[in-house]
């Protein structure tokens, strides 16, 4: 069997193939094909005004919204001279934190579980764990909340602003809201629990993990960029060291950091920052996962680890909070470059803008997590599927290659601006 | 003590508000007095938090299937999970949820789906008709609300 064919990636949000060509039992070709059309936000970002922006970028994802928005708004900011106070600052690190816990809760419960216990789909797991995928629900909601809490809504939330947001949360609200975050670090914990509980296979590679890194915090909203090899740069020096490529085989481009493949994502962010954990996080894990971690199936801990963790920070963002007038700074636009680094629950998010003296964007740059991990997720398929072994079924081949590129939770609408797995035997 | 509830599920874009503008005139008519109507924002999984509430539970929503525009689809409880709303893998639509709900055990007894075909090229339809859709359905509701013996008195 040469040739392996997987035509749609299942579970993965967006569509992608992946080719292969096995040729005296070795790879001879392996290709991620991302065909999900191109979007072009970045060209009809052009012409629009500032006060625009935040809206549109929210568009490019339906799960990571936020992400899009606060790294766009850390761009435009810096061009126009507006340094959010640290009501805004803690403000939008608690919204953020909404994102992670949603984001990772869905691909925890319903794509990667599913995986891992062999059920087609999260229907199929509810009935042998019930109470596992409630939890889920749980902690999917709780983020939503707290999304909805400053965004006016979940789902391509509108409460954010260039300058800060366009309300401040009445405090009966956060009060509310504060006894379900208290809930939902039992439920974290508990999800913690279960999952370091589990058998994961044994591969470990030697890769690249990139991700924001800060002098005093665990990185979501800024920070400066910075690898495990010793990297570390401004968010405006990226061009310098990062590059993008087309491929011809893929509609979403690639990133290299100096012509290498790397990850981004929860566990290169926990790599980096494990040591900025709170200790009650860190203290879940400890003598049941050694850190830093080159094993792409901890991505799961990894992701419960930032759930508790998001929920812990928002806790201690909202436990005295008090809601101010000036919720959103003044803001003159200004013509200038600026660029915004975040990290979005997939990983490091960073956007370039120029705008022009009216605030019209003159040219935008988006470069998504998802696409910078589509180097790394090939090398990761070449070498996981030597181990494998290649003399299996075409079955047992897709399977397996599902799991792995599952580890990356790719966002594959995010990486164009699932699994077709075709496989040649030659 | 549970309860009945019609929830108009949609989103801002065009005719897939018609779910909320099923449950907007039903607000206002003073036989549903007792009964908990709501315009829900794709809410997706979500659902499931409210329905263990519910002894009756409509849900109203925009449809894409081959059928003509405007026709009205009525599903009952386990023929919704024949929907297909799994439009996105990161989503989950009306069919997939009610599929969980059930799966957890956590469904109210009756659930029924109201289901108004909208135009698959999502192009908005002459608002004269969309008038008369939502007329139809909440008409069809009524009645059903009045058999059920659910109508306030």
């Amino acid at each position: 069997m040469p040739n392996l064919n997987i035509p749609i990636l299942a579970r993965v949000e967006g569509e992608g193939a992946l080719e292969l060509e096995i040729e005296q039992n070795k790879i001879k070709k392996l290709q991620l094909r991302i065909y999900e059309p191109p979007r072009f936000f970045e060209k009809f970002l052009e012409g629009r005004s500032f006060n625009e922006v935040l809206d549109l970028v929210a568009r490019i994802c339906g799960i990571c919204p936020v992400a899009y928005q606060m790294t766009a708004a850390q761009a435009i900011e810096s061009i126009f001279q507006a340094k959010p106070n640290t009501w805004i600052r803690n403000m939008r690190r608690a919204f953020y934190c909404g994102e992670w816990v949603e984001s990772h809760s869905m691909h925890i419960h319903f794509l990667a579980l599913p995986d891992y216990f062999g059920f087609n789909s999260a229907i199929e797991m509810a009935k042998k764990y019930p109470e596992e995928i409630r939890r889920g629900i749980r902690l999917q909601a709780l983020g939503n909340s707290l999304i909805e809490l400053f965004g006016a809504r979940s789902v391509h939330p509108v409460g954010a602003c260039v300058g800060g947001f366009y309300h401040a949360p009445a405090q009966k609200d956060v009060k509310l809201l504060i006894e379900k975050l208290k809930q939902g670090l039992a439920d974290a914990a508990a999800l913690i629990k279960w999952l370091i509980s589990f058998d994961y296979p044994k591969q470990e590679h030697d890769f690249l993990c990139v991700a924001l890194q800060h002098k005093q915090e665990y990185p979501i909203t800024e920070g400066y960029i910075a690898s495990n090899r010793g990297l570390q740069i401004e968010t405006y020096e990226f061009d310098n060291y990062f590059q993008e490529t087309q491929v011809p085989y893929s509609n979403a481009l690639h990133c290299l950091l100096q012509k290498q493949d790397y990850l981004v994502g929860p566990l290169a962010r926990l790599n980096l920052n494990y040591m900025r954990l709170p200790k009650t996080t860190l203290d879940l894990i400890a003598d049941h996962i050694k850190l830093p971690s080159f094993n792409m199936f901890h991505s799961i801990i990894a992701r419960a680890i930032e759930i508790h963790f998001a929920i812990f920070e928002s806790l201690r963002l909202l436990e005295n909070y008090q809601p101010i007038a000036d919720f959103a700074l003044p803001i003159t636009p200004q013509a200038g470059i600026g660029f915004g680094a975040t990290e979005a629950p997939r990983g490091l998010l960073w956007q370039r803008y120029e705008f022009d003296a009216q605030g019209l964007v003159k040219s935008a740059r988006i470069v998504p997590p998802t696409s910078q991990n589509q180097a790394r997720i090939e090398q990761d398929l070449y070498r996981s599927l030597i181990s494998f072994g290649l003399n299996k079924s075409d079955a047992e081949l897709k399977k397996f290659s599902e799991m792995i590129i599952r580890n990356y939770d790719p966002c594959i609408s995010c990486s164009t601006h699932f699994l077709d797995l075709r496989v040649k035997h030659i | 003590m549970k309860k009945t509830g019609i929830f108009g599920v949609g989103s801002p874009f065009g005719d897939d508000q018609i779910g909320w503008q099923v449950a907007a005139a039903l607000q206002i008519d003073m036989r549903l007095q007792n009964i908990e109507i709501k315009q829900c924002n794709r809410p997706g999984l979500r659902l499931l938090n409210d329905l263990s509430y519910y002894h009756t539970l409509f849900l109203i929503d925009a449809v894409l299937s081959n059928q003509p525009p405007l026709t009205i689809h009525r599903l009952f409880n386990q023929e919704i999970e024949q929907l297909n709303t799994y439009l996105s893998s990161h989503g989950f639509g009306i069919a997939n949820t009610i599929a969980m709900g059930r799966a957890l055990d956590i469904l109210p007894e009756t659930v029924i789906f109201y289901g108004i075909e909208i135009d698959n090229s999502y192009h908005a339809l002459p608002q004269e008709d969309i008038k008369q859709a939502i007329k139809l359905v909440c008409e069809k509701l009524i009645e059903e609300l009045e058999q059920l013996q659910l109508l306030y008195r």
